[in-house]
């Protein structure tokens, strides 16, 4: 197994039990699961396709969207979307400036419902793009 | 919604308004310096000219002031491209309102939109993705709060941008 989804499959493994266990609380932790997951999907994508996506968040984000600035590995707009938004989340779950911790899991919990879709799209474009997930 | 079309359409609009953002910072700037050569000829030195005094006394000490106050009209400026976006999202019933919650160290939105569905998120997120791609965006990190209008009550302190 590909490392990269071997690290994957250990998040999601992770983010599936807290689901269990807490179905309505740690949305901001079951968020940066998902981003974390995706991560090391894409980067299973680029170890199968033997291309170098870079290590920093800003280098990945440009070398996988399509573009006039020399991406390494481009995805499709939808998936480059999908893959955007669990990080735009990721970063609002782990952003520390909000003190009430009952509105801040409310904004979560509403965060989580598109997080998981994107998710869900992003997973089926990394299967239909030859990743073995297995 | 189509996607590459959409964001092709938000990258150059959002391009040419920032460019006229930076080039208004810019001209101001150079206001500011005509002024202090106007001032200083009849013996008096402005905030500008006192800063160039700085520079040339104690060029070290000058070039981090010149640095704080170039980092500080990005922080500026980015803020300006902001709530540019939100005034035409608003236009155009994308959003509801926008505040800019406080923190000295980021730029933080939330957002109430018109209508909170995923299409609505991923159509403002298309600006961020955009956002994201600008050589800048690193040394001025811009997080979006999607709010529910149920909850918007509880940011009424914040400035709002829209």
């Amino acid at each position: 197994m590909n490392e990269f989804v071997n690290h994957a499959n250990h998040n999601h493994e992770f983010h599936d039990r807290i689901c269990s266990l807490y179905s309505d609380h740690f949305y901001d932790w079951k968020i940066t699961c998902l981003f974390y997951i995706a991560i090391h999907y894409l980067k299973a994508l680029a170890d199968h396709r033997g291309k170098n996506i870079g290590v920093y968040h800003y280098e990945i984000n440009r070398n996988i969207k399509s573009g006039t600035h020399n991406p390494t590995m481009p995805i499709s707009n939808t998936a480059y979307s999908n893959y955007m938004s669990l990080f735009h989340y990721s970063q609002t779950a782990r952003y520390d400036g909000f003190n009430d911790i009952n509105i801040f899991n409310e904004l979560m919990k509403n965060d989580y419902s598109h997080a998981l879709n994107c998710f869900d799209q992003f997973k089926k474009f990394i299967v239909s793009s030859g990743v073995s997930l297995k | 919604m189509i996607k590459s079309e959409n964001t092709k359409t938000i990258d150059e609009q959002m391009l040419h308004d920032f460019v006229t953002k930076y080039y208004s910072y810019i001209s101001d700037h150079k206001q500011d310096v005509e002024l202090g050569k106007t001032m200083l000829e009849s013996g008096s030195k402005t905030e500008v000219i006192q800063q160039f005094e700085t520079l040339l006394s104690n060029p070290i000490k000058g070039l981090l002031t010149i640095r704080e106050q170039a980092d500080d009209s990005l922080f500026k400026s980015v803020h300006g491209l902001m709530s540019m976006y939100f005034s035409k999202a608003k236009e155009k019933s994308l959003i509801k309102t926008a505040y800019k919650k406080n923190d000295i160290n980021s730029l933080m939105y939330l957002i109430v939109l018109n209508k909170d569905d995923f299409d609505s998120r991923d159509e403002v997120f298309d600006f961020l993705n955009f956002y994201s791609t600008l050589d800048f965006s690193e040394k001025v990190p811009v997080y979006f709060q999607f709010v529910p209008e149920n909850l918007s009550n509880k940011f009424s302190n914040e400035e709002v941008v829209a």
